[in-house]
């Protein structure tokens, strides 16, 4: 299961419905959306989108039926057990030697971000970004964790020499096991046009 | 030697505003009332500025300020203690030893100014030296302060040279929980500073040496446009770490009379 599905799976589990709605599914051969909603009174739309959602997922069956007048869904129940699991692998850094370590970097000209510096203390504490322009203009603050505050404190400034992010971090004496999360923030500034890179 | 001032004109008479609203007030008074009413003018003034002297006396531990407080003091007791006066003396050459008094003190004082340059906030000086061979760089600025290096000194050795700093007006001194901040004060500044020292460090330049040796500096905008040309800010901010470095060093080797010398070898001029 991807995080998409995963998502959609978690949203419609939390409902407080959703037990008493699979226990319909699991006690009747086929349901349609109102015969559910009327049974369980919720909105037809609530119980209809519940339906829906599972079936995307494949653990309904939905079959379309016409009678009288136009035609309608049922939903049967496919499955007795769902089980939710999520590889987490594709989200770690690829290598721990990261060649974007040697990307040299320095703080964008003008670039407009606020750097509050932690009180007594040789590091940033947070980062004031502003996206937008006029009244749309919003505020967007990103809180660093330690070693992210240290690296930053030590980014060149704008008139400065470019230095690698691997320099950067051997002037901050930032331990190399938190590289992850350093190039993590260097490339969310550098997506927000607070960081620039060397050509 | 000549170094062409890298900053702005900055000439302040701010200094000459109470001095000149004192003198209006006086005459006023003599208009509307008689000479009485314009010496007791002359007290008031005198007073309060002898309060104020006082109080930037307690705030920079500078003796010329006492000497200026105690000056302006006696003149304020001078002018209210003449036969005409709100308090006259029954003595007339009571009145006159205070003015005296005054006269010595005053010669004390102008000893201390004008020789000594002692009243002179050096902020300017500071911010002229740290210009000092630093090239030109446009759009270089950000509030982002900067680490301009590390030093060694002792906790002591860090208090004395703050007290130093504090004492000669180079800068005024913030004591933090694990460094100390120094805010470099200009002629001009001394009412905000004296009237509310803790609002006056904020949105200024500062420089920060903490107890285990780092040294980090953050310039505040007006600072960086007071400049005339658009000066590369990462030397800037490195320079003023490093003159700040450079001026510990001269403390520790006991050698801290070359600080003042080479801010006054600016010779810049006595309202700036």
């Amino acid at each position: 299961m991807n995080f998409q599905q995963a998502a959609i799976l978690g949203y419609y589990i939390s409902k407080d419905y959703a037990e008493d709605l699979f226990r319909l599914l699991a006690t009747y051969q086929s349901i349609s959306a109102s015969e559910a909603a009327s049974r369980l009174e919720v909105h037809i739309k609530t119980a209809q989108d519940f339906l829906e959602a599972m079936n995307d997922l494949g653990f309904l069956e939905k079959e379309e039926v016409y009678e009288k007048k136009r035609p309608y869904f049922r939903y049967k129940l496919k499955v007795k057990r769902i089980s939710m699991e999520i590889d987490l692998t594709p989200l770690f850094p690829k290598t721990t030697t990261d060649d974007r370590t040697q990307l040299r970097i320095r703080e964008r000209k003008n670039a407009g971000a606020r750097f509050t510096t932690a009180r007594n203390n040789q590091y940033i504490s947070n980062v004031v970004i502003w996206i937008g322009q006029g009244r749309e203009r919003t505020e967007r603050r990103i809180n660093l964790t330690n070693p992210q505050g240290q690296f930053l404190f030590h980014l060149p400034f704008p008139s400065a020499d470019f230095l690698s992010v691997q320099e950067i971090m051997n002037k901050a004496e930032v331990d190399p096991s938190n590289q992850s999360e350093i190039l993590d923030i260097a490339d969310t500034l550098i997506e927000y046009g607070i960081i620039e890179v060397s050509d | 030697m000549y170094y062409p001032n890298k900053l702005r004109s900055g000439t302040k008479f701010t200094a000459l505003i109470p001095a000149l609203i004192m003198l209006t007030l006086f005459a006023f008074a003599v208009v509307l009332f008689d000479i009485r009413g314009g010496l007791a003018v002359m007290f008031v003034s005198f007073t309060l500025f002898s309060v104020f002297s006082f109080f930037l006396y307690l705030r920079t531990h500078n003796s010329s300020f006492l000497a200026g407080s105690l000056m302006q003091l006696l003149f304020g007791l001078y002018f209210a203690s003449v036969p005409r006066g709100i308090f006259p003396f029954p003595d007339e050459r009571m009145a006159w030893f205070l003015y005296l008094c005054g006269i010595v003190i005053g010669v004390w004082m102008v000893i201390l100014v004008v020789g000594k340059r002692k009243n002179k906030f050096k902020g300017r000086e500071v911010f002229e030296l740290a210009a000092r061979a630093t090239e030109l760089s446009a759009d270089g600025f950000t509030d982002r302060p900067r680490p301009a290096g590390k030093s060694t000194y002792t906790r002591d050795e860090l208090m004395g040279f703050a007290e130093y700093i504090r004492r000669n007006l180079i800068a005024l001194p913030y004591r933090e929980e694990d460094r100390v901040v120094f805010v470099p004060i200009r002629m001009g500044d001394e009412y905000h500073f004296n009237f509310s020292p803790d609002s006056f460090r904020q949105g200024r330049t500062w420089i920060a040496l903490d107890f285990h040796g780092n040294v980090t500096v953050s310039m505040s905008k007006s600072d960086y446009l007071a400049y005339k040309e658009e000066l590369s800010f990462d030397q800037l901010c490195s320079n003023l770490g490093q003159l700040f470095i450079k001026f510990m060093e001269y403390y520790k080797k006991g050698e801290e009379e070359r600080i003042v010398y080479q801010l006054n070898e600016l010779k810049l001029s006595q309202w700036m």
